[in-house]
């Protein structure tokens, strides 16, 4: 959408709900500056997950992949699937 | 476990994390039974995995997820390198099929969804249906609407276009970040880094003005 001929969402204040608002706001209070790229968070996922799987304390071994897994629903979807494949079946558990 | 797992009588052999890599590096007859007992691995993990998610017992999800990894297979053989070995071989693979799978359905659903979810309000703005919203209780309203009205300003004033426009379609319009990344001709992970930047901008504002995100939120309460 372009600004001049589309108008976005911002353009038309009345059209943004309060809901909006206060997912933006949760996000930005989680928001840290060290926290980890989709990339960085990624590489580690297989690992991370495992932990999770495993009922190791995964956030306290790695907290940013945790942190950055909180802020990104795309990665987070990623885990969610990746640890359930890995939690039905006994013989892929590490 | 030391016994062979047999998947839908594909009777698939156990390996250790050299084994896979030694054997998917191999030629002839070990390379072959590798590459398809790796296969029936990850089909069977896309269909445990997105249960839930997808109609997996749907007669177009086996064509589906048998695309998603013959494309996973590739990127696996390109980067046997790159595994480093900090957890079993396949959940490494699982994670790259995982990957492959969720960024095309996310690249579909969002396609059905702005189909679906997009309408023309009476005032012609193009608006997603995401964003309605129910009316605000009214001893809080002009409270709420002042707060509203700031937050906007700050995105107006402290953001660059490219972090508005990031911002916009992630959080107001609801979209994905791999159609984002699409639309704003970005990979992903960029994305991700401006959308990061732009909060950390907003957030280090509003402190710089004395409110934190907390405090807003619990005029919203």
């Amino acid at each position: 959408m372009s600004n001049s001929e589309n108008p976005t969402p911002l353009d038309n204040l009345e059209n943004i709900g309060e809901d909006v608002i206060k997912r933006l706001l949760e996000l930005i209070e989680k928001t840290r500056e060290d926290a980890y790229s989709c990339e960085e968070a990624y590489a580690l996922l297989d690992e991370y997950v495992e932990l999770v799987a495993g009922n190791e304390a995964a956030a306290q071994v790695m907290p940013l992949v945790e942190r950055h897994l909180d802020l990104c629903p795309d990665c987070r979807e990623k885990f969610e699937v990746l640890l359930q494949i890995l939690q039905s079946d006994e013989g892929e558990r590490p | 476990m030391n016994s062979n797992t047999i998947l839908e009588e594909h009777i698939v052999k156990k390996r250790t994390n050299e084994e896979w890599l030694n054997e998917l590096k191999s030629d002839g007859q070990v390379k072959d039974k590798a590459l398809a007992d790796l296969h029936h691995i990850l089909v069977s993990g896309l269909r445990r995995g997105l249960l839930g998610r997808v109609n997996t017992s749907a007669p177009e999800f086996e064509t589906q997820a048998e695309d998603f990894v013959q494309e996973a297979m590739l990127k696996i053989l390109d980067n046997l390198d790159s595994f480093a070995g900090r957890s079993l071989f396949t959940t490494w693979a699982h994670k790259i099929a995982v990957s492959v799978a969720l960024t095309e359905l996310r690249r579909k659903r969002w396609q059905d969804t702005s189909l679906d979810g997009m309408m023309d309000t009476p005032d012609g703005v193009y608006t997603p249906s995401i964003v309605a919203d129910s009316a605000p209780a009214p001893e809080n309203a002009t409270e709420r609407k002042e707060m509203m009205a700031h937050v906007y300003r700050l995105i107006m004033e402290e953001l660059t276009e490219k972090q508005r426009t990031a911002l916009i379609k992630s959080v107001i319009q609801n979209m994905p970040t791999a159609q984002v990344a699409r639309e704003m001709n970005m990979n992903p992970n960029a994305v991700y880094k401006l959308l990061h930047d732009a909060r950390v901008r907003l957030k280090k504002r509003l402190l710089d003005e004395g409110l934190s995100p907390s405090d807003i939120l619990s005029v919203f309460e």
